[in-house]
């Protein structure tokens, strides 16, 4: 047979069976190196044998009963609930199961609302012969006036607002055309769901402005319930603007694409009709700021701070191409590294610069004397305590080496004459000890080694 | 009465049936096994004091569901192995190594002693259990068991709950690996 390693330690289990036992033990007396194999095992398990555990004190063993009949006490009387307990235990932060909940919470909800909406997504609306506020009256007289002219009051402010926000290139304009869309015939677009951000409530408004252009104008942190009030009657079972819906992931992201491509169609719109049509003089005025590529590595770039440039957000005018210095800006990996190897190089001109004197002290760190000394003493002071605990002689022995070693570090940091005698005595004393030979040499020579360094 | 000389299966019934005093016998009986259980799976003192304590108020709180037939040292060898696998698992993150044992390595480095901290056979000691340490908790419980405890791999089998061939294969590659691990060591004269 072949060695085969995995059958040693089965045999030394004494797991084998007959038949490959019999196998493994013609096999071993030919193999030397599964014979080698076997008995590092073994040995292995022989050494772990021996490996020390703390010693504890009666006492501990005398209250340790005790203690755990009093736990059992104690959270008897709190026991209120368990499934609370259970709850509570749960829902306590940082254990990461919070976030667990609540994304299986969320999961749930969206599989079960976004079911019903797909549902409704199919759902084929009337059709409306004639315009919406005839659709409406037909359905609901009492409310009609009142919504339409409310509906272009709040769409004047919603343009107002689209003009407003779009002017600033920072923040988000989400404009829907809703052109492309099926529903192109329907007067109320009211069908098209669009949901934001996952976190953040999703404000749909029909697009009741005008018919011309049929955009929906979607403005962060506007409810328009009103809105949604009336539309029920005509369109019940459909969502409409001013209602939050829950999608499904896949209508999210396409959701989201729509949205990304009339913003982007809306942000170029708009930068033609800007009044500000002074992009390049205002870039003119960067002349001089670092570019992206010497921001990081250039003194030069102080100059662009004390123009008071820095941090005005005016190189974001063209889609912030440019950076000035204190911006964070996102790099790719080869220029990262390219970066690094810069600052690696100045470090080695800094260095090389500087006289060796003032460089940082290479290799081991310098011992803290008081924290040497702080330390010694905890050790010795837990070691001597393993000692008066160790009945085997084998471990006492090398508690002795260890402690006479440590007394004699000890005083070699405070040079205090009592640390000297106190290793001095313990010495005296671990030699009248019955300590084998090898274990005399060693004392003797920590002896010798604690009268040489007193002079 | 007296029941030291009882079996852990007559103590077990009448802790079942709210006897605490024979609840307290059998902490006792068990107590230095668990406690050094535990330590050897977390090498720490502190954290085997609790997760001994905690395996006992466990096993207490369990007693209803526990079978007669069953023997209870898997019982509770049982308990103690899952509560210190856990324990393992959340301080998977966190250094073990404790202040203590990097000053001996400074001190040793720097030359500080006249002789070597320890002779030849500690070391060895030391480099082993650092290298049972560094097993993954599932290896090492099995180790700890047989090791330590000389539970038969069938036992091992009951207490873990896995079958006999995970406990001989876990067996097998642990031991592989310690030797290879203190082969190595052996090579670049650390022992």
């Amino acid at each position: 047979m072949k060695c085969n390693f995995e059958w040693l330690s089965t045999y030394l289990d004494g797991e084998l069976s007959d038949e490959k036992r019999a196998e493994l033990e013609k096999h071993l007396k030919t193999c030397e190196v599964c014979t080698a194999k076997l008995d590092e095992l073994a040995r292995l398990e022989a050494t772990a044998k021996k490996i020390p555990v703390p010693q504890l004190s009666e006492a501990y063993w005398e209250n340790f009963a005790s203690r755990v009949q009093n736990k059992i006490a104690i959270r008897g009387k709190q026991k209120r609930a368990p499934w609370l307990e259970n709850l509570k235990r749960f829902f306590q932060p940082s254990t990461g199961k919070l976030a667990l909940a609540g994304s299986l919470a969320t999961i749930l909800l969206v599989a079960i609302i976004g079911q019903d909406y797909w549902k409704k997504e199919t759902y084929k609306p009337p059709a409306f012969q004639s315009s919406p506020a005839e659709g409406i009256v037909a359905q609901n007289d009492s409310l009609e006036q009142s919504t339409l002219s409310e509906k272009k009051e709040r769409q004047v402010e919603a343009d107002k607002d689209r003009l407003i926000t779009s002017g600033r290139r920072d923040e988000p304009v989400l404009q829907k055309s809703a052109r492309e869309n099926k529903q192109k015939e329907l007067p109320v677009p009211s069908a098209s769901a669009i949901a934001s951000k996952p976190t953040e409530e999703t404000v749909l408004r029909s697009a009741t402005k005008d018919e011309k252009t049929n955009e929906f104008g979607l403005a962060e942190g506007r409810m328009q319930t009103e809105s949604a009030a009336v539309n029920a009657p005509a369109a019940a079972n459909k969502p409409i603007q001013g209602d939050t819906v829950l999608v499904t992931a896949r209508g999210k992201a396409e959701i989201r694409k729509q949205v990304a491509t009339s913003q982007v169609k809306v942000a170029a719109e708009e930068i033609e009709k800007l009044p500000i049509r002074k992009v390049d003089d205002l870039l003119k005025i960067q002349v001089g700021a670092p570019t992206k590529k010497n921001a990081l590595s250039t003194p030069d770039s102080q100059a662009v701070s004390k123009d008071g440039l820095q941090g005005v957000g005016l190189t974001h005018i063209r889609g912030g191409m440019q950076s000035v210095q204190g911006d964070t800006v996102l790099v790719t990996a080869g220029r990262k590294a390219q970066i690094r190897k810069q600052v690696t190089a100045s470090q080695v001109r800094v260095a090389q610069a500087e006289p060796m004197t003032k460089r940082p002290y290479m290799g081991m760190p310098p011992i803290d004397t008081a924290q040497a000394i702080d330390n010694l003493r905890q050790i010795i002071a837990e070691k001597e305590k393993q000692l008066s605990a160790a009945i085997l002689k084998s471990m006492a022995e090398s508690l002795y080496t260890f402690l006479g070693n440590y007394y004699v570090a000890l005083y070699r940091f405070s040079q205090q004459p009592e640390d000297w005698n106190k290793a001095d005595v313990r010495l005296k004393e671990f030699l009248q000890k019955d300590i084998s030979d090898g274990a005399r040499q060693k004392l003797l020579a920590i002896q010798a080694e604690l009268k040489k360094i007193k002079k | 009465m007296r029941m030291e000389n009882a079996t852990d299966a007559e103590l077990v019934v009448k802790a079942k049936a709210g006897n605490e005093s024979a609840f307290r016998d059998l902490v006792v009986r068990y107590q230095k096994k668990i406690f050094y259980l535990a330590y050897r799976m977390t090498k720490d003192k502190d954290a085997a004091d609790d997760l001994a304590q905690e395996t006992f108020i466990r096993t207490y709180q369990a007693l209803g569901r526990f079978k007669e037939n069953y023997p209870f040292y898997t019982y509770i060898y049982r308990i103690c192995m899952n509560l210190s696998i856990n324990y393992h698992r959340r301080q998977k993150l966190t250094l073990y190594e404790s202040r203590t044992e990097n000053w001996e390595e400074i001190l040793e480095q720097q030359g500080i002693f006249a002789e070597s901290i320890s002779d030849k056979e500690e070391k060895v000691l030391r480099k082993l259990e650092a290298e049972i340490d560094r097993l993954a908790p599932e290896y090492k419980a099995v180790v700890v068991l047989k090791f330590y405890e000389n539970l038969s791999c069938g036992e091992i089998a009951k207490a873990l709950e896995i079958p006999l061939g995970t406990v001989l294969s876990r067996l097998s590659r642990a031991r592989q690996r310690l030797a290879k691990a203190m082969e190595k060591k052996e090579a670049a004269g650390e022992v």
